[in-house]
């Protein structure tokens, strides 16, 4: 689905790249979680992947075609909520009619059912709603678009506990083989329990790019009382440290994102001796 | 998919018009009220009534209303908030280009034509019922309409290339703009003339001193000629229009 080979991308000639060279490999079918310290890069790699910036160098094919051509039926395939966003002071249901009419596979039916779930006010003009609310709704429309792509920059911001929920279970229910979702967050425990891969972005490439399946069986977490030298990655609570180690024994734990993040902004290179697929 | 597809096209141009719609809605509310108040004045004052009063007001309504429209097209794509929405929307950039092109533009022409014919029958209307005088009504088909749409249309497309190129006050750069090159041309046009036919020239004179008999350009005094030559640049001016927009995306 997404194919990124040796990506190269700099916002000045001049400048150093931000992404020197970058490859990225992501099938249909996988809701992957995209985290990444601020300024890594995360925003600029989305768009990169959805043709709204061009690489300087590289191969870059999403759904069999170059992002930076643009064509309608590339468009029509890619669907961005970006983090920031100004909607138009129409109702949801005209906001519909106007844009929903360009998407060749839009789902109306689905569109009003998941306004209903997502508890979107449909007489209310898009411009007065919330932030989470308009978050929601372009959401819901992208959803109905029937986008095989789903591209996510941090859709949790603005989101209430509530929200958060329905966004998780929507993204669920709307989840199925052909289709993938790329969420960017900085909130990497609203995405646990709903992603099953996850990319780590730092020093402008993917430090670790590896299924949730895959890190549980090679990674545990523990409490200890005391800070081991021998781990991976520690962090201070106040019922004593949680720990990251590589994986002995039998023993199942439950993977914690932002461990997983400080791990890996701390010891790469551990985890490219760990995880070694995409150093590879 | 191609490139332009009609109906992705239409869908897209009825957006971009319900989009407009509202300052669309003033400009004609504007348009109403100017030519009421023309019509007025021009009877009431010793200015002389007619086609050619007519033909003024309507130039000025055309070029002020759809240069204006024209230089603000893409407003939307410089605003951050919006600029991801619009680009994301699946149609080719040609026919993004295309849809405010001819909203703004042909489609444009023909919008004022109809709405200046029925504000003009209306504005008579009253100004006889007032004043109790009698004009003739506007004559959307008389000749110097002809060279008027043209030169709307030229100047139409030197500021849809404007509007993409420049984020600010699109218009006024692009006046400035073409006043400099005016400059530049007449510059040129002297340094050339000082440089190949100094007897013509003088130091303490800007222009010629007399009309040269050299043809530069010969077969320019053909019409046809002048046709191509500026269906040329027009075409021209599209294309970079284009070109600016798909630069701008990235």
């Amino acid at each position: 689905m997404i194919d990124l080979e040796s990506i190269a991308f700099a916002y000045t000639r001049k400048g150093s790249p931000l992404f020197p060279n970058l490859s990225l490999h992501l099938p249909a079918g996988t809701l992957c979680g995209l985290l990444g310290a601020n300024g890594a890069g995360k925003s600029t790699l989305l768009r990169l992947i959805s043709g709204l910036s061009f690489p300087v160098g590289g191969r870059c094919r999403v759904l069999g075609h170059e992002p930076c051509r643009r064509a309608p039926e590339f468009l029509a395939g890619v669907f961005l909520l970006p983090e920031e966003f100004q909607l138009p002071a129409v109702e949801a249901g005209t906001y519909a009619v106007r844009f929903g009419s360009l998407y060749p596979r839009f789902d109306e039916a689905l569109f009003q059912r998941l306004l209903g779930e997502l508890q979107i006010p449909r007489q209310q003009k898009l411009g007065t709603l919330s932030l989470g609310q308009k978050k929601k709704f372009l959401l819901a429309f992208g959803l109905a678009t029937q986008a095989r792509l789903m591209i996510l920059d941090e859709p949790t911001n603005g989101l209430d506990i509530a929200s958060k929920s329905q966004f998780r279970r929507v993204l669920i229910d709307q989840f199925h083989p052909e289709r993938s979702f790329l969420i960017s967050t900085h909130q990497a425990h609203d995405l646990q329990g709903l992603i099953d891969s996850v990319m780590v972005l730092a020093q402008g490439e993917i430090l670790l790019h590896e299924t949730v399946e895959t890190m549980e069986s090679r990674l545990q977490v523990t409490l200890e009382s005391t800070e081991p030298r021998d781990a991976l990655y520690t962090e201070k609570t106040l019922e004593g440290f949680k720990v990251v180690r590589p994986r002995r024994g039998m023993q199942e734990s439950r993977l914690d994102l932002e461990l997983v993040f400080g791990m890996v902004t701390s010891a790469a290179a551990q985890v490219r001796e760990l995880f070694p697929r995409v150093a590879a | 998919m191609n490139a332009v597809s009609l109906r992705r096209l239409a869908r897209l141009m009825r957006n971009d018009l319900l989009s407009a719609a509202r300052p669309a809605l003033y400009g004609t509310a504007s348009l109403f009220g100017l030519t009421v108040i023309s019509c007025v004045l021009i009877h009431t004052t010793r200015i002389p009534s007619g086609p050619v009063a007519d033909l003024v007001i309507f130039g000025m309504c055309l070029i002020g209303g759809g240069l204006g429209m024209a230089s603000m097209a893409f407003q939307g794509m410089r605003r951050p908030l919006e600029r991801n929405r619009y680009l994301m929307l699946p149609v080719s950039n040609l026919e993004r280009i295309l849809s405010r092109y001819l909203l703004t533009g042909p489609l444009f022409v023909v919008y004022a034509v109809v709405a200046f014919v029925l504000f003009d029958q209306v504005a008579k209307l009253l100004v006889a019922l007032w004043l109790d005088r009698s004009s003739p009504l506007f004559n959307p088909f008389a000749p110097p309409m002809k060279w008027l749409v043209f030169s709307y249309l030229l100047a139409h497309a030197v500021t849809l290339v404007g509007a993409l190129c420049f984020r600010r006050h699109a218009l006024l750069k692009t006046i400035l703009f073409l006043l400099l090159v005016i400059l530049v041309q007449i510059l040129v046009e002297n340094v050339t003339g000082r440089i190949f036919f100094p007897g013509d020239y003088t130091w303490s004179q800007f222009g010629s001193i007399r009309t040269s008999n050299v043809e530069l350009i010969p077969w320019f005094a053909a019409s046809w000629m002048n046709f191509i030559l500026v269906a040329g640049l027009y075409t021209w001016l599209l294309y970079v229009a284009y070109q600016c927009l798909r630069d701008h995306e990235a």
